[in-house]
Order: C-alpha cells, then sequence, then structure tokens
C-alpha cells in the first residue's frame, strides 16, 4: 500500500465532495448548525434545562455520528444509483481511499456544530475538570466512532439495492442508533431491562466514553472497556471497506 | 521480437445470476487494437452483463477475459489507466461543475494538478463543452450530461473504450452530436471501441464489426458488410431483424 498515494486520493475525495458547499452555503449552514441545533433545543426544553451537560455532549455525540453514518450512506448510494461507483471502481483508487474520503467530506460538515458546542460546553462548565489522559482517550474513541460509522454507511450503501427504500432505511436506522442511546439524556430514566437493550448500540459505549471522560464522572475501567468495545467494533466495520466489500458483484 | 497484445480477449464466458437467469454462455471472441466493435442485441440479451465481465465489476462463473493482456478481475489495477467505461444510464455527479467533475476523476488518476488543469482544457474543447464548463451537470440536458460523462472517460487517453449504450433515450439531434464526439475521438485516433446499443444506427455509424448477442449467445461475430451481404439487405437494421428471424415487414 502506497500510504502516500492513499492520503493523496483521500484528500481529493473529500475536497471533491465538498464542493456543493460553495454552490449552497445557506444549505450547508442549515444541516452544520441548524440541524443539531434544533435537537439541543428540543432536548432543552424537554428536560426544561436542569440537563444541560446532557444535552450539550449529546450534541457534540450527534455531530460525530450523524454526519458520518447518513453521509457516508447517502453519497455511496447515489454514486451507487448513477452509476458514478462505477466509474469510482474503475479508478486507480483503492475502496478505503473512497470511503475514508467521502466520510470525511461529511465529518468536515459537521466541524462547526463540533467546534461551536464544544466551546458552549466549556463555558457553561458540563465539561471539565478533564485529565489530558481523558482527552486522549475522547479523540481516539472520536477516530474510532469516524470509522466505525463510515464502515456501517458503507455496508449499508453497497448492500442496498433500492434507492427509495435505502434512503428510507437510512433514516430510520440513524434516528435509532442517536435517540435510543444515552448521547441526550441519562438511561436512569429507562426501566431497567431496557437500558440492557441500549447496550445492543454502539453510540451507546461512546456516549458512556465521552461523557466519563469529559465529565470525569466514570472509573478508568469502565472507561477502558468501552474503548476496547468501539476499537473491536471499528476494527470490524473496516475490514469490508478495506477490503472493497461488494466492490466487484458476484 | 514484436509482443502482439489483443485489446479484448474473451473466452469461454458464462455467467448465471444467484436467481437462476442465464445472462451469458459461452462467449469467445477477441478484439484487436484499433479495431470499432458494437455489441447489438434486444433488451436481456446479455450485452451489458457482458461489459460488465470486461471491465471487471461482475464476476463470471467460467472463462476468462484479458484487457491489454492483464487478467481480468485479478490484475484490474494494471488496466485502470488503460480502459474508459460509460456504464448504462450512468449520469455525472450534479453538485459539481463539468470542469472540476473532469479535474477530479484526473487527479484520482495520479496526473499532478497543473497536468490535470491542462489536460483537461484540452478535452473540454476537443468535444466541443466549453460553452458548459463553469455550469453544473444539474442543469445541463440529458444529452450534455451523456456528453460530460463522455469526456471523463475521454480526458485520460485511454487506450479502449467501453461504452454501455451511451445514446440510449437521447434524440436524433444529441445522437448524432455524440457520435460525431466518438468518430473525432476515437476512430480517428485508433482507440479500441466496444459499444452495446439497441439502436443499429449507433453501431453501423461508429463501428466496422458487429457481434450480435440473444439470449446470452452470439449470433452473429463478423463485419457489417459481410452480414449486409449474408443477409442481401442494405443497412444494419434490416439485416439484424432478419438475422433474428423477423423480417420488419
Amino acid at each position: 500500500m502506497n500510504v502516500r498515494k492513499e492520503l493523496r486520493d483521500i484528500e481529493t475525495v473529500a475536497v471533491m465532495n465538498l464542493q456543493w458547499v460553495r454552490r449552497l452555503p445557506l444549505l450547508f449552514f442549515g444541516y452544520a448548525l441548524i440541524l443539531p441545533s434544533v435537537f439541543a433545543f428540543m432536548f432543552i426544553v424537554i428536560s426544561k434545562g436542569t440537563n444541560l451537560n446532557y444535552v450539550l455532549l449529546g450534541t457534540i455525540i450527534f455531530s460525530v455520528v450523524q454526519p458520518t453514518f447518513l453521509g457516508m450512506a447517502k453519497n455511496l448510494m447515489s454514486d451507487k444509483f448513477t452509476g458514478m461507483l462505477t466509474y469510482y471502481k474503475l479508478l486507480p483508487i483503492s475502496p478505503l481511499s473512497l470511503s475514508l474520503g467521502v466520510s470525511l467530506s461529511s465529518l468536515a460538515i459537521s466541524a462547526p456544530a463540533l467546534v461551536l458546542y464544544t466551546a458552549f460546553a466549556i463555558y457553561v462548565g458540563a465539561i471539565g475538570p478533564v485529565t489530558v489522559l481523558g482527552i486522549i482517550i475522547v479523540i481516539v474513541a472520536t477516530v474510532l466512532t469516524w470509522i466505525f460509522f463510515s464502515g456501517l454507511g458503507y455496508l449499508f450503501a453497497m448492500s442496498s439495492s433500492r434507492v427509495k427504500q435505502a434512503q428510507m432505511s437510512v433514516d430510520i436506522i440513524w434516528a435509532v442508533l442517536i435517540f435510543f442511546s444515552p448521547a441526550y439524556y441519562s438511561t436512569d430514566v429507562l426501566p431497567q431491562g431496557l437500558r440492557y437493550v441500549f447496550y445492543l448500540n454502539p453510540v451507546t459505549y461512546y456516549s458512556d466514553l465521552f461523557r466519563d471522560c469529559l465529565t470525569s464522572s466514570g472509573s478508568l475501567l469502565f472507561i477502558l472497556i468501552d474503548l476496547a468495545v468501539i476499537g473491536a467494533l471499528s476494527v470490524a466495520m473496516m475490514l469490508p471497506m478495506f477490503r472493497g466489500w461488494k466492490w466487484v458483484d458476484k | 521480437m514484436l509482443l502482439v497484445v489483443e485489446a479484448i480477449e474473451v473466452s469461454h464466458l458464462s455467467k448465471t445470476y444467484a436467481n437462476g437467469v442465464k445472462a451469458n454462455h459461452d462467449i469467445s471472441f477477441v478484439i484487436h487494437e484499433g479495431e470499432s466493435v458494437g455489441l447489438l442485441g434486444p433488451n436481456g440479451s446479455g450485452k451489458t452483463t457482458l461489459l460488465r465481465q470486461i471491465y471487471g465489476e461482475l464476476l463470471s462463473d467460467g472463462g476468462k477475459v484479458t484487457v491489454w493482456g492483464h487478467e481480468v478481475p485479478a490484475d484490474m489495477n494494471s488496466i485502470k489507466n488503460v480502459i474508459g467505461v460509460m456504464p448504462q444510464d450512468a449520469i455525472p455527479r450534479t453538485d459539481l461543475p463539468v470542469f472540476l467533475q473532469i479535474y477530479y476523476s484526473l487527479l484520482l488518476r495520479g496526473f499532478d494538478k497543473k497536468e490535470a488543469k491542462a489536460t483537461c482544457d484540452k478535452t473540454i474543447t476537443s468535444l466541443g463543452i466549453q460553452e458548459y464548463s463553469k455550469a453544473y451537470v444539474l442543469d445541463l440536458s440529458g444529452g450534455t450530461q451523456r456528453k460530460v460523462f463522455l469526456a471523463m472517460c475521454l480526458a485520460h487517453s485511454p487506450k479502449i473504450l467501453l461504452l454501455d449504450e451511451p445514446t440510449v433515450g437521447l434524440d436524433i439531434v444529441f445522437r448524432n452530436k455524440i457520435w460525431q464526439t466518438l468518430k473525432t475521438s476515437i476512430v480517428e485516433s485508433k482507440k479500441t471501441l466496444l459499444l452495446t446499443s439497441h439502436y443499429p444506427q449507433d453501431i453501423e455509424t461508429l463501428c466496422e464489426r458487429v457481434i450480435c448477442m440473444e439470449n446470452g449467445k452470439i449470433r452473429y461475430d463478423g463485419t457489417i458488410p459481410d452480414l449486409l451481404s449474408t443477409t442481401r439487405t442494405d443497412t444494419l437494421e434490416r439485416a439484424y431483424l432478419q438475422l433474428m428471424g423477423d423480417s420488419g415487414q
């Protein structure tokens, strides 16, 4: 593998995928800032402003998970159904470079919300005190989560065969992943049995780890268990992208 | 000693889909460098399947395909810059201007930025789409979108072009424009062309040889004049209908 070429290809795909922002800056603004803010506002109202740290950290989690999964799945599906994916497959680039480039562009769209809400969370005291180790773990976990949801988006896009069904299914899956997890609210409000069901959702591990690290509320053992689970899931999801699953039809 | 490499060599190729549909069976032919060949056949005759097997997007059940001496799909990386492929019904990305579509495809093919820009300008000029250079694909007509896709296939100067129904759904004016573009860009520059079409006129205009397919098998493989002479007809359309057992009367 020529790492330099792979990195150049990832950058080219990401920049190419972000070109629409120049044409539709208002849509970018809406997608990058208004959408996460709507959910933040909704949960602040529901919790009557008492759970601000949950809502703000939830918005930050949303900013990573939502564009990565949704952007990846929808971009690849669009290319698949217009024939562009066939064109890309026949370019001298690897499936991994194409996938990560697409995913990186989606993540870049979420950057304004990520920065804005992180700054706001620090300002209102929802984050901290944070240790250096905690910050490192959060960064590693964020990268792993990004890889996991890129892989999930890739799997979904490559296995779908009908455009309408696929696009609607992606929206349902995304909503389940975000809202059936402790991203925006504590699972303490749920019945005991349902809390265990939440552990089938990968966002739960990321939410727990993220919150434990940034509010210094969890034990290191639980943080490391969450990190190990996220790591294992990311490796599992990266393999299909790396090997170009469904790149050639059977 | 001069090593002669065939552009495309297909040997005993077969494909049956998972649902049991036999797309093609025991297909063999050779296409020499610089040859223009048309694959003609009705819907479901296996043309697109065959083309997809040749450019490596679809695995074959049996047989062998080599493109420019490299086996497909095992040695795909060696042929990616040798071929230019236009899939059926493909349209370029609608969120990019024409220039950037071609520019980024060249960057991903390993061109540096300066080289990509110059090649992009040259391709746009040679295809006569300068007026659309800054236009977004979304704002272009279907015919112009196909032309842009063609530009993306031609920009890196591939030795072999594999085009799947490049004129499908286009009116006669646009079909003529595509023919002119292909004639100038491919036939006159001695590129190898394999083109599928429902329209005998496309193939008659652009190709010297025709392969007629029916139910996944080759019914005829030879030059167009030979087919006209064998069937005693004056157009490929009549010859084709006669070959398929329908005089069209």
